[in-house]
This record gives structure tokens, C-alpha cells and sequence, in this order.
């Protein structure tokens, strides 16, 4: 198949009629779109896969709507149709393949659009009920990933190449899809339909043989449970594949929680949280409450703290003039008892004229100093103050409220915090998910045990299914032996059986020789494209998985990006090679994620990736001015798809002549 | 010496229709177990900012409490009244009233304002009133 032409008609950001000349020489097989990010790149790439296959898929695998496809600014202006024609040419004949939608109201789902399709094959019109059996003989829809890919997709190989789950499996049988292995095994499958029709055949002549009667009756009984198992094993396939699905979809769900069942776990601890802090704020109010009942004078506190201090002060300084009140008297007594009697009270002389008036001298000095201490007359109500006062002097009561008070606004604002986060989770989680992430937590478990059970159910069958084969060969046999069997019919089963064993074992081989072949492909291309010089080769495994080898023959298990997309696109060259068509390669920016020397590379190399190679780049992976001159010797046609004036519509131009 | 000295003291105090319409803004505050111990801190609010109704406030008084047996059964209201305002130790019952006339009317005007805490409506005054020195004095 090579493209020759392609029109679009209100496709995407093309508004109007947009015609491109896709005609490619075999000495320069490229043509180059140049076009930046949001200009409309994907859409040129969409617009073939839609007039090919009528659906587009997103990145991730999900199905466009077609109606989304049409120009926005056409059905602004009540053009209700979007249309895409495409030339190409095939095993020498030229088909022209249209395909058209359109509405009579703008169109808000796909049911509101009517499709008109026609293919022209060498100018004859094809019945319209074989034009997509006619597009899945040119180019199947299941290996068009190989031809029409965008670079990100070159990413998806390598996690498909890689995994060795359905998805592994999926790839391999679209890569021999395109080797041709299929056609190997539906012939494999026919001679074993041969087969058994040839016994089936064998049993009922052999059948008519009353003598042989209840061998014949085993046979068939045994043919009977194999068929039946046989369809039993599809029936569980289906059932297997089905809770396969059911699972994917249910895991994919709960992974759609997992965040917010991060957000609900976190809303739990701030409910609990704000539960205990308002017990500790309830708590502590009760405190406060009981302080003020019992010590409701702490208004007083300071006024009772000073009146106390004072009366207690006024209380010792009193005290202490008492002490020395009586200490003067018990020395003034003394001096007048000496006095009187004449003697000295220590030595017994007796005293002179003179010491009797020192010691008269000395009574008067005593008498008044005792007489100016002055001794207050309220000692009692001073002594009666303390003693009311001690019980209110205990505690700092006003320091302990304040301590309990800011601990309850903390308490408040830690509560405010709280509350706030938990009404930006509440806000974020509008519907409490909890019943159906339970629900859905159940139905999972519940899949994979089923899934599980399915399993093992169908190994059983298939296990059945075996002895039940094994038992039935030899019933045949036995009937092949029979004097009276009709030989023919059994040579005839047993020349079917062999030829399918034969092909059985061609198609291993024949596996074998493709990886091979698509293996000394895939090394010769990858030689030319990488810049690393540590990597020597490739090796290829039952996936079609491709190992890096370093030159001391290890294998290189850590690769870059950029590195697998080289080992990816080495790959992808090699299938084109080796494959059983030939089909254009449109790559949607392929370079993004390499560095200058295997863009480079790639842009030498590009006029090998294929007959026709379709390339849409942007800016930032091609700079015309510097990179151009790598592609041009393979350069058939550039075009450049820009916007045009303010508006969104898009519009592809050739660049000069090329 | 005022009459008031000479004048048995009151057996039963209360609350006039403002006190008691104060003494429920009080209580609306959530800071008080009962209305007695709103009443028992108004007397000490009133007592520490020098505050006392004067006579002719005290019109149209609702019986609320039994002084001795209710309101001061451990009896420290009025050894704080002997301590602080000894003019009015002899009729402790009735100074006290007069006292919650003017404190709750304290307390519900500072507990409506949002911008004083209760601690702070609360803080005993850093200069200490005079003692025995009351509005009626």
C-alpha cells in the first residue's frame, strides 16, 4: 500500500477543503509536515486512520467520538458534514476511498450523524457492504500500530514487549499477523478439521458394522465428550476473559479511589481528632467552672495578697517592740531593786553615793525608752486580719485561670484548623464514596476469586481434554485395525493427522527462522541509529522483545528513553522488512524524546524505515534550518500545517519545491 | 457610724429585675456552674473595683438566697467583708447585695464585649482599693 493523496474536509482544526499530494518516489520515500504543538499534526494522522478504520483513539486507548472530530468552527456555521478521501495504491491497483459523515442539526452524539462511504477500485465502485473487508485485506486494523504510530506509542511497545501478561500476547500475535504466521496456523487448523471429519466419517461407515458396535459406540462416545470439552474450553475461555476484562475494570476503579481514600482516611484522623479536642475543651471549661465555684475571690486575690502581707508585717514589727518592751523593764527592775537596797545585785558590796545616782541616772534613760515604744492598741484586729486572710492566700488562683483559659483558645484554634482542613477534604469528597469503595473492594475480591476458580476449572478441562484425546486415538486406532474397516477413510485420517503435526512443527520452525529474520533486521537498523558505541547488538525473545547486548555479550538491562525508543523503532523497520505487505509508515513526532545525535541518526536513516515514510514534526524535535539537510536526499514532498490569522482553523502548505 | 451599722442585718438576700436580668447574661456566658457562683464572683469583682449599689438601687429585690446558710455557709464572704471593708462587717448580707448589684452588672457588660477574655475580666486590679470603702460610704 502507498499513499497517494489525501483530502480533508472539515476534519479537526481543517476547515474547508484541504488536498495533499502523499506521492512519494522510490529514491526518496519521505515527506516531511512540519507543524507545532496544538497546530494539527494528530489530527492529519487521525484523519488517515479514520478513512481507513472510522474510529480514532485517544492515548490511553479510549475511542473518540466521531462527532468530536468535526470542525467546531464548520457546525458553528451549520456545515454539518466532515469528510476524508483517500488515494492509495495497492498490489497495482488504485482504490479511492471515501468516507463521509454528516447531519441535518449539529450533531451532540454519534447517533445524530449519517455515514456515506464508497471505494473505488481501479475507478469501479465496490460494493459498499465489502469496503471494510476490502481496508482489513490491505491493512488490518490490529497491525496498523506498526504503520500509523505516534512517537508516545513507541513507549507502549516497550511496556508491551516487556510485560508478559494478555497484553504481551496481544503484540505477538499482531506482529506474526504481520509475518504471515497466521495463515500457517489456519491451515494447521483446517487439516485438523479434515481430520476429524475424516474419522467422523470413518465412525459412521464403521458404524454400520453390527460386529463392531460397541467400539464404534466408545469412539463416538469418546469423540461426543471430546467435542463437548472442546466447547466447554471455549466457554470457559470466554468466561476467563470476560472476568480478565471485568477485573482490569474493577482494579482500575479502586485505583481511581486510592486517592481518595487517602483523603477519607485523613478525614477520619481530623473527626477523631476534633472529637478529642472538643472532650479536652469541654473538659477544661468544667475546670475553669469548678475554679470560679470554689474560688470565686480571685478578683480579690491581689487586694487580699497585699492586705495580708501588710497585717502580717504590722503583726511581727509589734510582736518585736513587745520583746523589747519587756527586756527594758526586766533591766529597769533590776536597777531599782539595786537602788533601794543599796547593793549590788551581782557582787553584794555595798554601793557609794555616787554609783546609787549613776544607777538613778541610768532607771530615768530606761524609763524613757520603754516609754517611747510605741505599742499599737489594735494588735487584735491586726492578728484578726491574718487569721481571715491565711485561707484566701493559697494558691496564685488568677494565674492558674489564665493558664486553663489559653489552653482552651488553643484548644479553639487548633479546632479551627482542624475543622478547616476537614472541610477542604469534605469539599474535595462531596459524595462519601466509602459504601462504594467497599462495594467495589468486594466485587474485586470476588472477581479475582471467581477468576481464580475459572482457572483452574479450565486447566481441569483442558487436562480432561487431553486423556480424553489420548483414549480416543487409541479407540481409532483400534478401528483402523478392523478387518472390515474402509481403509481409505483411514489412511485419509491418518494422512490428515500426520500433515498436522507437520505444519505444527513447520510453524515452530518457521517461528523461529521470522525471529531470526525480524532479529538480523532489527540489529542492522539499530547499528545505524544508536550513538552508543558499548551497545553491539540485539537479541530477540519468544515476545519479540528486543535485549540490548553490550560487546562482552551481556545483556543491558537498564535503557534509556531514549534508548528504547531507538530499540522500539529498530523493531518496528525490522517487522516492515520482514512482513508479508508493504504499508507507509506516518510516525507523529517521533524525535521527541532523543537527543541530537540519534535525531540525527533517525533523520539519515528515514528513507529505509519503509517504502513511503510519513513524518510530522515539530520545531522543537526538527529545526528545518539544521536539520534539514540530513533528510533531503529522501525527500519527496514538505508541507508545513499552520494556523491561519487569529481564528483556530489550521491549514497545510507545501514548502517550496523539494 | 451610718445607720446602716446600727440596722440588724438581712437573713435572705437577692436580685432586683436588673440584677437578675444581668445574672441570666452572665449565666448565658457558659462560664458558671449555677447562678450562685455567678453571684459570689459579681461580690468579688464588685468588692475588688470598689463597686456597691448604692440604697436607692436596691428597690423591688426578689428573695433569692439564704446569706448565711446559702450563699456564705462556709462563711468567707464575710471574713473577707470583716478583712476588706470592716465599715460594713456588721451587715455582711446586705453590703454583699449591694455588691452583686453592681458586680453583675459588670460582668454582663464585660462578658458581651468579645474583645476582653474572662481571665482578663477577671484580673484582680494591680492597685489595690481602699479598704472598707464602699459607694455608699
Amino acid at each position: 500500500m502507498r499513499l497517494q493523496r489525501i483530502v480533508l474536509e472539515n476534519f479537526g482544526p481543517y476547515y474547508g477543503r484541504h488536498d495533499v499530494d502523499l506521492t512519494v518516489s522510490q529514491a526518496a520515500p519521505v515527506v516531511l509536515i512540519h507543524g507545532e504543538n496544538e497546530r494539527g499534526k494528530t489530527s492529519f494522522a487521525n484523519a488517515l486512520r479514520w478513512c481507513l478504520y472510522k474510529t480514532v483513539f485517544e492515548s490511553d486507548g479510549a475511542p473518540v467520538k466521531t462527532f468530536e472530530l468535526m470542525n467546531w468552527e464548520a457546525l458553528q456555521g451549520a456545515s454539518y458534514n466532515m469528510a476524508v478521501q483517500l488515494e492509495f495504491e495497492h498490489d497495482g491497483a488504485n482504490y479511492v476511498l471515501e468516507r463521509r459523515v454528516q447531519a441535518s442539526r449539529k450533531p451532540t452524539s454519534d447517533q445524530d450523524l449519517e455515514w456515506h462511504e464508497v471505494l473505488r477500485k481501479g475507478g469501479h465502485v465496490q460494493p459498499a457492504s465489502n469496503i471494510d473487508r476490502a481496508v482489513r485485506d490491505i491493512l488490518p486494523m490490529e497491525i496498523s500500530k506498526f504503520f500509523l504510530f505516534d512517537g508516545e506509542m513507541l513507549n507502549h511497545f516497550k511496556v508491551l514487549l516487556r510485560d508478559p501478561g494478555r497484553n504481551a500476547e496481544l503484540v505477538k500475535q499482531s506482529i506474526e499477523q504481520i509475518l504471515g504466521v497466521p495463515a500457517l496456523q489456519r491451515t494447521s487448523v483446517s487439516l485438523e478439521v479434515l481430520r476429524r471429519a475424516a474419522e467422523q466419517r470413518q465412525l459412521q461407515e464403521a458404524k454400520l458394522r453390527r460386529n463392531h458396535e460397541r467400539l464404534i459406540a466408545d469412539a463416538q462416545q469418546k469423540q461426543n465428550h471430546f467435542d463437548a470439552l472442546e466447547r466447554d474450553i471455549a466457554h470457559q475461555k470466554e468466561i476467563q476473559q470476560r472476568l480478565e476484562q471485568e477485573r482490569e475494570a474493577l482494579r482500575e476503579r479502586r485505583n481511581q479511589f486510592a486517592e481518595i481514600q487517602g483523603d477519607l482516611r485523613r478525614l477520619e484522623e481530623l473527626e477523631a481528632e476534633l472529637k478529642g479536642n472538643l472532650e479536652e475543651r469541654e473538659e477544661t471549661k468544667a475546670e475553669i467552672k469548678e475554679l470560679l465555684a470554689e474560688s470565686w475571690w480571685i478578683p480579690l486575690e491581689h487586694i487580699i495578697r497585699a492586705r495580708f502581707d501588710a497585717a502580717a508585717a504590722s503583726a511581727a514589727a509589734e510582736s518585736e517592740l513587745r520583746a523589747r518592751r519587756a527586756e527594758l523593764r526586766g533591766q529597769l527592775n533590776g536597777i531599782r531593786q539595786a537602788e533601794q537596797a543599796g547593793v549590788c545585785t551581782t557582787c553584794g558590796n555595798g554601793l557609794s553615793s555616787d554609783a546609787r545616782s549613776r544607777l538613778r541616772s541610768a532607771g530615768e534613760t530606761l524609763e524613757q525608752e520603754i516609754a517611747s515604744l510605741d505599742i499599737s492598741s489594735k494588735n487584735g484586729s491586726v492578728l484578726e486580719t491574718v487569721t481571715h486572710l491565711r485561707p484566701f492566700t493559697g494558691q496564685q488562683l488568677h494565674k492558674l485561670l489564665v493558664e486553663k483559659e489559653n489552653h482552651t483558645k488553643r484548644l479553639a484554634i487548633q479546632a479551627h484548623r482542624l475543622e478547616r482542613d476537614a472541610r477542604e477534604i469534605r469539599d474535595r469528597v462531596r459524595t462519601d464514596p466509602r459504601a462504594e469503595i467497599a462495594d467495589i473492594e468486594q466485587k474485586y475480591d470476588g472477581c479475582v476469586a471467581q477468576l481464580v476458580a475459572a482457572n483452574g476449572l479450565l486447566n481441569d478441562t483442558i487436562a480432561q481434554q487431553r486423556e480424553t484425546y489420548a483414549i480416543l486415538q487409541r479407540l481409532q486406532a483400534q478401528i483402523r485395525a478392523l478387518p472390515d474397516a474402509n481403509r481409505k477413510l483411514a489412511a485419509e485420517a491418518a494422512v490428515f493427522g500426520s500433515l498436522k503435526n507437520i505444519f505444527d512443527i513447520s510453524i515452530g520452525r518457521f517461528r523461529d527462522q521470522l525471529r531470526s529474520v525480524v532479529e538480523r533486521h532489527a540489529k542492522e537498523v539499530h547499528s545505524k541509529l544508536t550513538t552508543e558505541p558499548g551497545y553491539v547488538g540485539l537479541k530477540i525473545n519468544d515476545q519479540y522483545g528486543l535485549m540490548l547486548v553490550n560487546d562482552q555479550g551481556r545483556d543491558i538491562l537498564r535503557r534509556s528513553a531514549g534508548s528504547e525508543q531507538i530499540v522500539a523503532l529498530s523493531l518496528i523497520t525490522a517487522l516492515n522488512r520482514a512482513a508479508d505487505r508493504e504499508a507507509p509508515v506516518v510516525m507523529d513526532t517521533p524525535l521527541g524524546r532523543l537527543d541530537r545525535g540519534h535525531r540525527t541518526n533517525i533523520l539519515r536513516f528515514a528513507g529505509e524505515f519503509g517504502p513511503q515514510v510519513i513524518l510530522l514534526v515539530q520545531s522543537g524535535e526538527l529545526d528545518r534550518e539544521r536539520d534539514l539537510a540530513d533528510i533531503r536526499p529522501y525527500l519527496s514532498r514538505e508541507y508545513k500545517i499552520e494556523r491561519t490569522g487569529a481564528s483556530d482553523r489550521s491549514r497545510i502548505s507545501p514548502i517550496g519545491s523539494v | 457610724m451610718t445607720s446602716r451599722t446600727t440596722t440588724k442585718d438581712k437573713v435572705q438576700i437577692g436580685l432586683t429585675p436588673a440584677a437578675t436580668h444581668h445574672i441570666a447574661r452572665v449565666m448565658e456566658s457558659g462560664w458558671f456552674e449555677d447562678r450562685q457562683a455567678a453571684y459570689r464572683t459579681a461580690i468579688a469583682v464588685a468588692l475588688a473595683h470598689g463597686l456597691a449599689a448604692q440604697d436607692d438601687e436596691m428597690a423591688n429585690v426578689t428573695t433569692a438566697y439564704n446569706f448565711v446558710g446559702g450563699i456564705d455557709k462556709d462563711g468567707r464572704l464575710r471574713a473577707l467583708i470583716g478583712a476588706l471593708a470592716p465599715a460594713e462587717a456588721a451587715r455582711p448580707a446586705a453590703y454583699s447585695e449591694r455588691l452583686a448589684q453592681a458586680g453583675l452588672a459588670y460582668l454582663s457588660d464585660r462578658l458581651s464585649d468579645d474583645s476582653a477574655s474572662l481571665s482578663e475580666i477577671l484580673a484582680p486590679p494591680d492597685i489595690a482599693i481602699g479598704a472598707g470603702k464602699s459607694s455608699s460610704e
